[in-house]
Parts: structure tokens; C-alpha cells; sequence
């Protein structure tokens, strides 16, 4: 199996194109609500120049920090370790996502982030383009690194670097077109619906990998990565509705937007 | 000192039960290997950890705004 082949053919793999294909999408609405802003006010020279060197240095950190991971450390320690992490992150995600839906945290607001950055920038400065430059990039690098810590991961532990970041560049790809067709309404794309996904499967690709890494024998194999999706995602619908039931979800949330 | 609290942090994000959650994951793993029940073991594991963070925050909340009171007064 060729480390950069393009064409997921198991469910561990299928699995994997969709958590990073989401989880980029996720961190990419946020990416360029910023970038959008900066154009608004900066110019768009300014804010894709800033974008732009950012995705370079993301691109470079994929492949400087999963080419050795996969070359030199052994499978199933790298496995535990990524697992470990992919476990991590997945259950921040979930619990966030399970929070939002049932109305506890208020969601991530593209509208709001878009307009104080706006006004930020707005503000008298002696240099508006430098600032423009420096606010878009680190927006991108900031929200990129989350996705380069996935990618890296979950195609190192299954030595399939190629799809895992085909997957990033298609949704980031998507993402930037949806950001040119909806014209500054990126609110209107279903981010928390996206995290909530993205949250279940990197859970359930983490403990697998972890589990498998530790030396675990699950029943037939990667046949068990859908059937921890499902129940996993079961387990997430039910205690949105509980959460929403519970009384929480009719009060306005109180606690402030969290940035993801 | 400052350099280890960023660390955290980055690590443990807003839910910082997760981290011993994960702790306790890889441990359970490495000891039961070879048990079957491993395999049920773990993803239950996880569920709690799950339903357990998502309840306490919900009730959390409900005790801020005052809804447990009224709920314990009914």
C-alpha cells in the first residue's frame, strides 16, 4: 500500500477521508470568515496573500511531520500514540457539539466573528495592510493546525498520508467555494451538525487505533470502526435531545461562544 | 511554569476530565489485552465519560439559573 495512494478502499479509511474531510471543513468555515473580513477591509490582495502563506506553512508541517512519523516510528506505537490524541480531540469535539445542539453553549457565531473582525480592523493603525496581512494568516494557521495534527495523525497510523490530505485540500476547496457562492453567509452552513460528526468519528477512529496500537483484538477488525460510529453517534443524538428536554435548550445560553 | 500551562492548556482544551478519560483508555487497553471483554469495556468506558461530562455541564447550568431550585421546590 502506497503512503500517498489516493483511493480509500476499507472502512478504516473511508472513515478517515470523512473525519479529516470534515474536521477541515469545520476549521475552515471559521478560517475564512476571517479572510473574508480582512478582504472586506484590507483588500483581497492583502487577505489571500495572508491565507496563502499560511496553507503553505500548513502543507509543509504535513509533510515534515508525517513522512518521519510513518518512515521511523514503529505501527503500534504510533498507533496508541495517535489513537491517544484522535481520541483526545474527538471527545473535546463531541462534548462541545453535544453542548451547542442542546442549546447549553451558544454556538460559534460567523456573524459576530465576522463583524469584530471587521471593526478591529476598522480602527485607525499606521500600517492597515501589514495588519490585514498578519490578522489573515494567523486566522488560517491558527485554525489549520488542529487539521494538520489530524491529517498527520490519522494518515501516519494508517500509512495513508495521500488520502488523508487529499481529504483536507477537497474540503478546504469546498469551503472556499461555498465561502465565494454564499457571499459572507457562511452562518448558514451547518457547522455544529459538521462537528458533531466530525466529533463521533474521530472518537471512534481514536479508541480504535488506541486500542489496536495497545495490542487489542476487536471483532472482525476494521468492521468494528462502523459500529463504533453508531453507536457513538446514537449515544451523541440521545443526549442532545436529553440536553434539550432537561430544560437547558429552552433558556438562552449564557456562557460565551467558545472558539473551536 | 508559563510554557507548561499553555501546554495544558492546548492538551486539554475545555474538558480536561478527557484527558484522564484517554489516561484511563490506553491503561484498561494495555492491561486487558488478551481479555474479550476488553472490547465492550472500552467503548463503555468512553460512553460514560461522555454522558457524564455532557450531564454535569447541563446541570451545572440548570443550578445557575435557578431551575434546580424550583425544580427541587416542586
Amino acid at each position: 500500500m502506497s503512503l500517498f495512494s489516493a483511493v480509500p478502499t476499507t472502512s478504516s479509511e473511508v472513515v478517515l477521508v470523512l473525519a479529516v474531510f470534515g474536521a477541515t471543513a469545520v476549521e475552515m468555515v471559521e478560517a475564512l470568515t476571517i479572510v473574508v473580513a480582512v478582504g472586506a477591509t484590507s483588500g483581497w490582495r492583502t487577505a489571500l496573500g495572508g491565507a496563502a502563506g499560511a496553507l503553505v506553512l500548513l502543507g509543509a508541517l504535513v509533510v515534515v511531520g508525517g513522512v518521519p512519523l510513518v518512515r521511523w516510528v514503529p505501527l503500534s506505537d504510533l498507533r496508541m500514540a495517535v489513537g491517544s490524541v484522535l481520541l483526545l480531540l474527538g471527545l473535546q469535539w463531541l462534548v462541545k457539539a453535544v453542548l451547542r445542539g442542546a442549546g447549553v453553549l451558544a454556538r460559534h457565531d460567523e456573524d459576530l466573528a465576522y463583524t469584530e473582525t471587521v471593526r478591529a480592523l476598522s480602527a485607525p493603525s499606521g500600517n492597515a495592510r501589514a495588519e490585514g496581512l498578519a490578522v489573515a494568516f494567523k486566522g488560517v494557521l491558527l485554525e489549520g493546525v488542529e487539521v494538520v495534527v489530524i491529517v498527520v495523525g490519522a494518515g501516519a497510523a494508517q500509512h495513508r498520508l495521500g488520502p488523508a490530505a487529499g481529504a483536507a485540500g477537497a474540503a478546504a476547496l469546498l469551503v472556499a467555494g461555498a465561502g465565494i457562492v454564499l457571499a459572507r453567509r457562511l452562518s448558514r452552513i451547518p457547522e455544529n451538525t459538521l462537528k458533531l460528526a466530525v466529533g463521533v468519528m474521530l472518537s471512534s477512529f481514536g479508541l480504535f487505533w488506541a486500542g489496536e496500537g495497545a495490542g487489542v483484538d476487536w471483532p472482525g477488525s476494521e468492521a468494528t470502526l462502523p459500529v463504533l460510529v453508531g453507536v457513538f453517534g446514537a449515544l451523541a443524538a440521545l443526549l442532545v435531545l436529553w440536553g434539550r428536554r432537561a430544560g437547558a435548550g429552552g433558556s438562552s445560553p449564557t456562557e460565551r461562544a467558545a472558539p473551536t | 511554569m508559563r510554557v507548561v500551562r499553555a501546554v495544558w492548556r492546548a492538551v486539554a482544551g475545555e474538558s480536561p476530565e478527557m484527558v484522564l478519560v484517554v489516561v484511563a483508555v490506553v491503561v484498561l487497553a494495555l492491561v486487558f489485552t488478551h481479555r474479550g471483554v476488553v472490547v465492550v469495556v472500552l467503548p463503555l468506558v468512553v460512553g460514560l465519560a461522555v454522558t457524564a461530562s455532557v450531564t454535569t455541564r447541563v446541570r451545572q447550568l440548570r443550578r445557575r439559573s435557578g431551575a434546580g431550585n424550583q425544580w427541587k421546590g416542586s
